[in-house]
């Protein structure tokens, strides 16, 4: 008998309220996202793809908050879906107290996707071979009415080209004639121009020469601290993820593992997930290399169904059971 | 090499380097005359230096660089001189009927004879012709331009899909000849005055546009979902201006390979269908209408039907080389 009933309780679908609180009850942070049990799943029968299960994060304003885990845990999915580009097959996603998905007006819609940016991991494609720059920074201006005139319009992006390190000249230019790091720029350019107030970096310097990445790195950091912005930064390595976020979700196989301060999780991994990242980090020194061992995850030896989140210490949450958490941190 | 050698290499070289002579005058090298500091110009490292890509000019370059666009230009050239020039030139009386005059065999007064009403074949061929190209060419630009529109509507809006998809069928499963034919008598009986070749025009274009919007909705299928276009979504572009903007421009080359051999196709359509009776009456002067009246004594007087044939034959080769070549010039892959 009891069955049944547990059978109702997992097809009807939790409602979410349209609005919550902005303030986090716990420590009092302003909260510009809240991710709320969200589920996203691809295809439908034997075939679904579960690429995201009941994520929770919160972003708060002006931080940058990291997303790392290996290809394919679901990273894309997730900020696709923030943008209303994936349809959740579950739970809300919350900008400012407000719920932005679900059905939205048109104009509804237009204003979130003024206020929440992206950033493409591949500036290759990312980019309209067909459009010269001027264009292709000045669309977000063309669809928000953002200019006065065609002079205002072209200082505006002359400006814009200026912040990312491009000159003038290169508006009458098409994308592929630059190199992938000015690509990048320019897709940072168009982002940025229309003043949102999140972005959402996807792996953005991953598809870049390594000689590049540091350059394009601090002028992500050096924008966010002249315009305020909170980033949602992916990456699928954690020294990157170290390197530029406050706070961090490891994410594997569609499950956010472990979540918590940078800091923290670097110094003290706790899922073995997050250690065998943290040994997959290249040593810059090559003599502490043999002190390192490097752990292989195995990701059977754990059923992410059967598990929980688990604070273990202060906003610092772990996916697993009071048992393996113990085994976890007691274990040498 | 252990530390040592490699100290002795080193020092060995450095003297050597010392005693070059520098500028032609020996004087003392120190470091500091060596190596002078630059300021560090950010900026300068982006310029870029080569001249801008035009895909158009390249499309140019790599069209004319090919022998076999060479032909298909000269023959292209040659057709169109041929189809303005001669028909100005057509002596009085020579597209009349002349009982007198029938059957003539070719001579110096009539290069290719005369047909079996006494019109001379030459005059009347190219005259002929050029109202074949010019109903082609009209026709084909209402269905590419009909069929890219709807094609890129079909493919943009999922929702769309099975309403277009029913037409499709509804349309394509008629064979053409028959359709035209069904569209050509519906039209006759509702507009009696409308011109013939105002008719074969509409019915030609409501049996192809369909043909064209499929192409043109797989081909926007296939590029809707690359990031460029998720990245103009995300930035709010309506949809009128993505299909402008973002797609059109990469159909381009593909709408003008397509319409390349559509023409070729349409001039075939036309003689089909003025052959059989449904397109122009038989005294306008077409391609269509003259074979239908070559058939008729072929046996006796096989250059009527050759002459018109012939022409054909050269106009449709002309028109499929000059589009083959086209598409070759306009795949990116193969400028250099
Ligand atoms: N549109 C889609 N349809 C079907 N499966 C998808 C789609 N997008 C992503 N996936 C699947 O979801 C999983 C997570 O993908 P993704 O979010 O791109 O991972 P990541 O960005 O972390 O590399 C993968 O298994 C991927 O194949
Ligand atoms: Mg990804």
């Amino acid at each position: 008998m009891s069955n049944i009933f547990d059978i109702f309780r997992k097809e009807s679908k939790k409602s979410y309220p349209s609005t919550v609180s902005t303030k986090d009850s716990v420590n009092g942070r302003d909260i510009l996202l809240e991710v709320r049990d969200v589920d996203v799943f691809f295809g439908a029968g034997k075939h679904t793809v579960k690429a995201c299960n009941s994520l929770n994060f919160k972003i708060y304003t002006g931080e940058t908050f990291g997303l790392v885990g290996e290809s394919g845990s679901g990273k894309t999915t997730i900020s696709r879906a923030i943008l209303g580009i994936n349809k959740l097959t579950n739970g809300a996603i919350y900008f400012k107290g407000e719920k932005i998905t679900g059905k939205l007006t048109k104009k509804e819609s237009l204003a979130v996707k003024s206020k929440i940016q992206m950033i493409f991991q591949d500036p290759a494609a990312s980019l309209n071979e067909r459009a010269n720059v001027d264009y292709i920074i000045s669309e977000g201006l063309y669809n928000f009415k953002m200019y006065e005139n065609t002079d205002d319009r072209l200082h505006k992006v002359t400006d814009m080209l200026h912040k990312v390190s491009l000159l003038p000249e290169h508006l009458s230019r098409y994308p592929h004639e630059f190199s992938g790091g000015q690509r990048q720029r320019i897709g940072i350019a168009r982002a940025l121009i229309i003043e949102p107030e999140l972005v959402l970096a996807d792996e953005p310097i991953s598809s870049l020469d390594v000689s590049i990445r540091a350059q394009v790195l601090n002028l992500l950091k050096k924008l966010q601290r002249d315009n305020d912005l909170t980033y949602l930064f992916v990456a699928h390595d954690l020294s990157i993820i170290k390197y530029i976020s406050d706070r961090v979700a490891v994410m594997n196989d569609g499950y956010i593992v472990e979540l918590g301060n940078a800091n923290d999780i670097y110094s003290n991994p706790i899922h073995p997930y997050t250690k065998s990242l943290l040994t997959a980090i290249p040593q810059p020194d090559p003599r502490t290399k043999n002190d390192r061992k490097k752990l292989v995850y195995n990701r059977q030896s754990i059923n992410y169904e059967e598990c929980e989140y688990l604070e273990v210490s202060d906003s610092r949450f772990v996916l697993g059971t009071p048992e393996l958490i113990k085994q976890w941190t007691t274990k040498q | 090499m252990n530390k040592r050698n490699w100290d002795k290499f080193s020092l060995k070289n450095f003297s050597e380097f010392k005693d070059v002579d520098i500028d032609g005058q020996n004087s003392a090298v120190n470091e500091d005359s060596l190596f002078k500091f630059v300021e560090l110009d950010e900026f300068k490292s982006e310029v870029i230096k080569v001249e801008p890509y035009s895909y158009w000019k390249s499309v140019m370059r790599t069209f004319i660089r090919k022998p076999s666009a060479l032909i298909a230009i000269i023959s292209m050239l040659l057709l169109l001189l041929a189809i303005i020039v001669i028909p100005m030139f057509t002596p009085e009386g020579f597209l009349d009927f002349s009982i007198a005059d029938k059957d003539l065999p070719p001579d110096s007064v009539h290069l290719w004879g005369t047909d079996l009403v006494g019109r001379d074949l030459f005059f009347m061929t190219w005259t002929g012709a050029r109202k074949s190209i010019g109903l082609a060419l009209i026709t084909s630009s209402l269905v590419v331009v009909i069929g890219t529109g709807f094609g890129l509507i079909w493919g943009f809006y999922r929702k769309l899909d099975p309403i277009f998809i029913e037409l499709y069928n509804l349309i394509a499963n008629i064979p053409a000849l028959l359709l035209y034919m069904l569209l050509s008598y519906v039209l006759s009986q509702a507009f009696p005055a409308m011109a013939a070749e105002v008719r074969l025009i509409i019915s030609l274009t409501i049996a192809s546009w369909i043909g064209v919007a499929r192409f043109i909705r797989n081909q926007t299928l296939i590029i809707t979902n690359r990031e460029y276009n998720l990245a103009s979504k995300t930035l709010g572009t309506p949809p009128a201006r993505i299909m402008t903007k973002n797609l059109l421009p990469y159909l381009l080359s593909v709408i003008i390979t397509q319409t390349s051999l559509i023409i070729p196709g349409m001039i075939s359509s036309e003689v089909a269908m003025s052959f059989f009776g449904v397109g122009l009456p038989s005294n306008a002067i077409s391609l269509g209408a003259l074979l239908d009246l070559g058939r008729q004594k072929f046996e006796l007087y096989p250059f009527q039907l050759l002459a018109p044939a012939g022409v054909l034959s050269f106009i449709i080769f002309t028109f499929f080389l000059f589009g083959l070549a086209l598409t070759d010039a306009l795949d990116p892959k193969k400028h250099r």
